[in-house]
């Protein structure tokens, strides 16, 4: 490790803290690195490298043009009336038992997580109108729906299609079609953890049981949920049918958000539309700038041999994949408490997969705990948007949030051990699809 | 002091070839070099060595041929299906003084100087299907997976087949769910990607005769001594040699093992396959970058 | 300071319609790609230049003049947690490094971008310098941004709602 690069990982820090985006901190990490060394060295340190590789490593990332079109797929999803349609059949579904909204919440996000690749999405959407109704007549307290919403967002991006499962098949290269598919069983998992939590509490605390829905109702809220249900089965179906590419995939999940919404459920105006496309612009310019700045600095870990000389520092240790993935998870867990998830993905990842790699650790599984790890960080205070925004959706201050929240992430963190523990599980279904690892 | 030899490529760090590269070319140089090697495109991008190479930030890198497409057109005719018969014709033509003019455009033009052109293994069509194809007839319809990049999609239009670009990972996955019928990769990549699984039919085509150009920045090359250029020039081609022969052997071993375990090999009808592609490159006017008579003067080549 | 605040706001809108326009003919071309190749069985190879194109193109352009910092990921805990003072001190420090070194190293980034133009891209054939040429306006708008914050700093005027984070622009997670 040379002098520049502890300077530039420093200065990395300390922009960031003081409240720079991290994208842009990472690439004046990037430019001060080849500055300095460009002084050193006659020849190899241009600091337009920094310019090359965001300009080359956006050009050639095919993958990465799945991520805006899945981020205007929910934001689609979140201007129409689907969300609205889902819940009415949720509530016929589950709304009958013992802390029934509560279930209708687990059971909706799972739902919602067939169509969307992003937990943020899901708690402003669905989350959005799943609290109303939780919260009206004050049979729920705001405290405790906002919690639940936030933490069964967190499945989303588990269950197929993903946002943060590109990102990791872009620092892995690892197949997004095995990758969604493994994880499909733990994102099941963790809602079934936390659908458990739900009825415990419910049950110690004595929330109501719900009004039922007549059971009669239950074929026409069927029928009108019918088309947004069928949309998981659409893509998965196209992607492992070999209709179209994941990244294709992505497209027409929008494009079926969109019919649906206009045709079926006449809900979207061109001017919500217009609005979408905006914001998902928006959104896209600052998870790309992101990816950009880790690409940039990414390269200045590939000179500095960082991933191998950690490899072989490791290799000292004699750990097994076990012994490796405990304390990974544990760092994971700890950048979730400050990080963003795709944050977590685009900068820690790069450092740790030679070593996985090297342990024997199945880079499909490990994502799967990547994804799920950078997931519960969503909300782990101080620093947890999921927890910002059912707060806001709430108007309740973060920390009673927090204080109704942590059975469900107990619950999330006995997920977190199966899926870790069990690569089997996680593995079943991407092998049952022809994946050989 | 030693000298630092920047190298990136896209092969994988624990490829063979990657291994072979390190051991007959990197310790090789001995102790005035210092080789540093990147594998699987961590440094640079695929595609992007040339250029990386021109601006000084980059001394060495194995490149496709389509990497000189745009700076220097009169390459494209090395890239043509069928130039090369066999890897004895390449080889031949290579060690012969057939090309001395076209190396000495890609000096001036690109900056860069080729040391060695070392065999990656010859491409043949590897499909899922009922029966045999043997003229570009039999193709039509066939969705053949080609790797993305023009110069590559080309190559399969030429051969008849509708092409797909699909990312080099995502191969088996759409063969396996009929995403694409075939792909064109030789044997060593078709059992490393285990598209043996996957496919029945390996129809021995040869259309490209699959080699990189191992290059070295001009502005490097010219900063060192003669005795330096001299031992780099000859551990190039002492990596060549290696990995020619390994290519060779584990190319013979793969299709034996391959057709023990039941796929279809067989020698379809290459003549077709030949018109077709000229009929393609000249109505496409694909050929109108190539040097005058170069094509044949290679094709008809015969080492004596 | 109050004037320039409202060109930045109104070419804000503009440019977010611009990259909206670009998101929308990603989603239409990529649909297009998918009836050409599946429907139609024609090979095609510019659909994937265009969204790659577009791609790039809007993130550049977004970042550089339309996202507010409190859309843009950011590590904001201690930012936020800090006094008035320590905060002003931030902007500074954070506004007088980054604009110095993106400043320093604008000739690099130029002389690469105009370098490009000897390569073109595979489909359209176009020149890359002119394809990568939007980085230049977003090099520049960086460090333009980061001297209105230092000044701002000084200033201590820096606005509230700029930093406010608005979660459905951070639906990537
Ligand atoms: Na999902
Ligand atoms: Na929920």
């Amino acid at each position: 490790m040379t002098d520049p690069f502890t300077l530039s990982m420093l200065l990395i820090v300390a922009l960031a803290l003081s409240g720079l985006s991290v994208g842009i901190a990472m690439m004046c990490g990037s430019f001060l690195y080849l500055i300095l060394m460009d002084m050193r060295f006659p020849r190899g340190f241009d600091p337009s490298i920094t310019t090359e590789q965001l300009l080359q490593g956006l050009y050639n990332g095919y993958t990465l043009l799945a991520i805006p079109l899945f981020i205007l797929a929910a934001d689609i999803m979140n201007v129409g009336s689907l969300a609205d349609r889902l819940l009415r059949f949720c509530q016929a579904l589950v709304g009958r038992f013992r802390g029934g909204l509560g279930h209708v919440n687990v059971v909706s996000s799972v739902i919602f997580s067939g169509m969307s690749g992003s937990a943020v999405a899901d708690a402003v959407g669905m989350g959005k109108i799943v609290i109303n109704l939780m919260t009206r007549d004050g049979r729920y307290t705001p405290a405790y729906a906002a919690a639940i919403t936030a933490a069964t967002a967190t499945v989303g991006p588990i269950i197929p299609p993903s946002i943060p499962m590109v990102l990791y098949a872009l620092v892995s290269d690892q197949s997004i079609g095995y990758l969604f598919a493994a994880g499909l069983l733990p994102g099941l998992l963790m809602a079934a953890m936390m659908a458990l939590t739900n009825f415990l509490i419910a049950r110690r605390r004595g929330f109501p049981v719900d009004e039922a829905v007549p059971l009669r109702e239950l074929p026409r809220a069927t029928f009108e949920a019918f088309p947004a249900l069928m949309l998981p089965v659409i893509l998965l179906g196209g992607i492992y049918g070999g209709v179209m590419t994941p990244t294709e995939a992505a497209a027409v999940a929008a494009a079926y958000a969109l019919t649906i919404s206009v045709v079926f459920y006449r809900s979207v105006s061109f001017d919500a539309f217009w609005a979408a496309l905006k914001a998902g612009s928006r959104s896209t310019g600052a998870i790309g700038v992101l990816i950009a700045g880790s690409i940039t600095f990414n390269y200045v870990i590939t000179r500095e041999d960082i991933p191998n000389a950690l490899a072989g520092f490791l290799a000292g240790f004699d750990l097994g994949p076990t012994g490796f993935l405990i304390p990974v998870n544990l760092l994971l867990l700890a950048l979730g408490c400050v990080l963003e998830g795709g944050a977590i993905i685009l900068i820690v990842l790069p450092i740790l997969l030679p070593t996985a790699q090297a342990l024997g650790v199945d880079l499909v599984h490990f994502g799967v705990i990547t994804v799920v790890n950078a997931m519960i960080g969503l909300v782990t205070p101080p620093y947890g948007l999921l927890l910002f925004i059912t707060a806001n959706i709430t108007n309740q201050p973060v920390g009673r949030i927090i204080a109704e929240i942590w059975p469900f992430i107990l619950a999330l963190f006995a997920a977190l051990a199966a899926i870790t523990f069990l690569p089997d599980f996680v593995l079943w279904l991407p092998r049952l699809l022809g994946y050989t690892g | 002091d030693k000298v630092e030899l920047i190298y990136s490529d896209t092969v994988a760090e624990n490829d063979i070839r990657s291994q072979i590269l390190r051991k007959e070319f990197g310790e090789c140089l001995g102790d005035d070099f210092d080789f540093k090697s990147y594998h699987g495109a961590t440094l640079f991008k695929q595609g992007t060595e040339l250029t990386a190479m021109q601006r000084g930030n980059l001394d060495m890198g194995n490149l496709a041929i389509f990497d000189f497409y745009n700076q220097v057109p009169h390459t494209k005719v090395l890239g043509a299906p069928f130039l090369f018969r066999d890897y004895e014709h390449m080889r031949a033509v290579y060690n012969s003084d057939l090309l001395d003019e076209l190396w000495k455009e890609i000096e001036e033009k690109a900056q860069v100087k080729i040391l060695a052109t070392p065999y990656n293994g010859t491409r043949h069509l590897g499909y899922k299907g009922d029966k045999r194809v043997m003229t570009p007839d039999d193709l039509k319809g066939m969705k053949l997976r080609m790797p993305p990049g023009e110069g590559w999609q080309l190559v399969g239009r030429a051969m008849g087949a509708t092409t797909v670009p699909v990312p080099f990972t995502e191969v088996y996955t759409a063969l396996q769910t009929g995403a694409i019928d075939g792909q064109d990769n030789g044997f060593p990549a078709t059992r490393s990607m285990k598209f043996d699984e996957v496919i029945n039919h390996i129809g021995k085509t040869a259309h490209l005769v699959g080699h990189n150009l191992f290059t070295i920045s001009l502005a490097k090359w010219n900063s060192l001594t003669p005795e330096q250029q001299a031992r780099v020039q000859e551990c190039a081609k002492n990596f060549e040699r290696a990995l020619d022969e390994a290519t060779l052997k584990l190319e013979q071993e793969l299709e034996a093992d391959m057709k023990a375990k039941g796929i279809d090999i067989y020698t379809p009808d290459l003549d077709a396959f030949v018109a077709n592609v000229k009929k393609v490159y000249a109505a496409e006017g694909q050929d109108k970058d190539w040097p005058e008579g170069l094509y044949d003067r290679i094709n008809g080549y015969t080492a004596n | 300071m109050d004037r320039l605040r409202r060109i930045a706001g109104r070419l804000a809108v503009l440019v977010n319609h611009l990259t909206a326009g670009l998101l929308l003919s990603m989603f239409v071309v990529f649909l297009l790609q998918i009836l050409f190749r599946y429907v139609l069985g024609w090979p095609v190879l510019w659909t994937v230049e265009w969204v790659t194109i577009a791609w790039l193109w809007g993130i550049l352009l977004a970042f550089a003049f339309v996202l507010t910092p409190g859309e843009m990921i950011r590590l904001d805990i201690l930012y936020n947690a800090a006094p008035r003072g320590a905060r002003r001190a931030m902007d500074v420090f954070v506004g007088l490094v980054t604009a110095a070194i993106f400043a320093w190293t604008l000739p690099h980034a130029w002389d690469y971008v105009t370098f490009m133009k000897i390569e073109r891209t595979a489909a359209f054939q176009w020149r890359f310098d002119l394809v990568f040429a939007v980085y230049i306006p977003f090099h520049i708008a960086v460090i333009v941004r980061m001297l209105a914050l230092v000044w701002a700093g000084i200033a201590g005027d820096r606005p509230r709602a700029e930093l406010e984070p608005r979660p459905e622009t951070h639906d990537y997670d």
